[in-house]
């Protein structure tokens, strides 16, 4: 009875991403670190923005990687594994604001800003909240950082996190994580054209609030 | 390519503001990352790690491992599966190798009715029950745990396979019912099967004695029944408890039968074309790794030396 060894390369996999994806399956720890250590502190700060606090961020993406190691054999998300994981978390955190009544006041705001999603409109309703919570994880600031760029750094993510949720996630999907346009469409279930204009107005936005931090 | 094509979608203010927010977002990103990754290991992986090692009874891989059931909210845990996809025969096995219980965040949930444990093709689990006896449930099967279950008696459904490892307790006994058969135990390791493409309920016993109906059987000693009650005796090879060690052995199976076997295993639907009839006849034999859909069409291909067609978990056998 011949053993042939059968390699990856017999699975027909297009992407790098795919190919992760397949590893996890089987078990591989070292995948799943990888995407893990590539993502996680992002995530962190994504939630800590839809929760308004850096409360229960951690635990919403360690959650969401667990369930993900737990049914790794058949996990198997369509597209890229970054929109993958930034859509895990955020309908984790929905349900977290949703069940939780622990979280009121806030919630209810985050709750008007996550729910006017559907159309585009509506985010003209929802339009911003003053967000003083921004850092997941640790200090933004840097051990070679002047107290000036640790500022500014704070700045900019305030800023990011007063946009709607929906302009928000679409720009760190696009400058963060740099998704093509389709890959974001496809990640928020809305078309291209969409995208891009939810895109587009978190730059311009962006801009307004930030004008003299940027260079 | 990437770049191309970014910048043909962005203008340089653009480009150099999304760079702003990409160095704001991701700065100190990986650092960070690692501190919470090991809290996450030690959360998540580890301790499933030391509390699979007090309920080992032989150390394999210390890989760790979670899946999750289908049923009522409890959890129980898959095997790993990091080998060759396709092994030696003489691959020794060893008995409930690598296998673990009682994941950290079980939720508990049991009732006084009964608690079902599905596993899919493709997905084994263990079950811890609570009397300290542990189930491997193969792949594609069944078990179902009454609530009452180690008050004054053990009994236990299955349907499909699964390997038994039995906690002495006297006075207290333990059944398994499967099809219309009803296996008594005494402290004990064995492996009864009962699919619904199977014919026979099979008995085999690796340690210990059982009693299936009014037959007796002891270590190393395999019994078949018959949906008629016609009894076989066989002896156990090392086939029957190979799934313990994640790997399918077929010893000498027509391919028309290693079928069904191959499509719980793998989660596929192996199907022969109309011109490849003749191949259900030929014998397979050989030891099968845990592994994908495409796997195991390549193994087919490559074993008898057919064409294998394979969309999604549909994999045609053509000849070549």
């Amino acid at each position: 009875m011949p053993s042939p060894q059968f390699s990856e390369n017999n699975i027909d996999s297009e992407s790098a991403d795919a190919l992760t994806i397949q590893k996890i399956q089987k078990g591989d720890k070292l995948a799943f670190k990888r995407i893990y250590i590539d993502n996680a502190i992002p995530l962190v700060r994504y939630v800590t923005g839809l929760l308004n606090s850096v409360d229960g961020a951690e635990d919403i993406v360690q959650d969401v990687f667990a369930s993900i190691w737990e049914r790794r054999r058949s996990w198997n998300p369509k597209g890229k594994i970054v929109a993958y994981l930034y859509k895990a978390v955020r309908n984790k955190t929905l349900n977290v604001l949703e069940h939780d009544g622990v979280i009121s006041r806030i919630a209810d705001e985050n709750r008007s800003r996550l729910s006017g999603y559907n159309n585009l409109d509506n985010e003209y309703v929802v339009e911003a909240i003053h967000n003083p919570v921004m850092l997941g994880g640790s200090p933004v600031q840097l051990p070679n950082q002047s107290l000036e760029q640790t500022e500014t750094h704070e700045k900019i993510i305030a800023a990011i996190n007063t946009l709607p949720e929906r302009r928000r996630l679409a720009i760190l999907l696009r400058a963060v994580h740099e998704l093509e346009y389709g890959e974001i469409a496809e990640a928020m279930e809305i078309s291209e054209r969409a995208v891009r204009i939810l895109v587009s107005r978190a730059r311009e936005k962006l801009r307004e609030i930030l004008g003299d931090s940027l260079r | 390519m990437r770049d191309d094509l970014r910048e043909s979608h962005e203008t340089p203010n653009e480009s150099s503001l999304d760079l702003t927010i990409r160095q704001v977002w991701t700065a100190s990103a990986r650092g960070d990352a690692e501190g919470m990754w090991e809290r996450f290991e030690a959360r998540y992986i580890e301790e499933e790690g030391r509390d699979a090692q007090l309920q080992r009874r032989s150390y394999k891989e210390s890989e760790e491992s979670v899946g999750s059931l289908t049923g009522r909210g409890h959890r129980a845990t898959r095997s790993q599966f990091r080998r060759p996809l396709l092994l030696g025969i003489t691959a020794s096995l060893l008995l409930i190798a690598g296998w673990y219980t009682g994941a950290t965040r079980v939720a508990s949930s049991i009732a006084s009715n009964v608690s079902v444990y599905t596993t899919n093709n493709g997905d084994r689990a263990t079950i811890s029950l609570p009397d300290g006896s542990t189930v491997l449930l193969n792949v594609g099967s069944k078990l179902e745990v009454p609530g009452n279950f180690a008050v004054g008696s053990r009994s236990l459904k299955l349907t499909g396979e699964a390997l038994f490892n039995v906690k002495h307790q006297s006075g207290t006994p333990f059944t398994v019912v499967a099809g219309s058969i009803t296996t008594r135990v005494l402290g004990t390791t064995f492996v009864i099967r009962r699919y619904e493409t199977d014919t026979t309920v099979m008995v085999a016993v690796r340690e210990g004695k059982v009693e299936v109906e009014s037959e007796v059987l002891v270590e190393s000693e395999r019994i078949f029944v018959a949906l008629n009650g016609v009894v076989t005796r066989a002896g156990v090879t090392e086939a029957q408890f190979s799934f313990a060690d994640n790997v399918l052995k077929i010893e000498g199976v027509e391919l028309s039968q290693a079928i069904h076997d191959l499509n719980r295993w793998y989660d596929v639907e192996i199907r022969l074309s109309p011109d490849s009839e003749l191949l259900g006849g030929r014998v397979v034999q050989g030891a099968f790794a845990v592994g994908t859909p495409s796997d195991i069409a390549s193994i087919i291909s490559f074993m008898f030396n057919v064409r294998v067609e394979r969309q999604g978990r549909i994999l045609t056998v053509h000849s070549k």
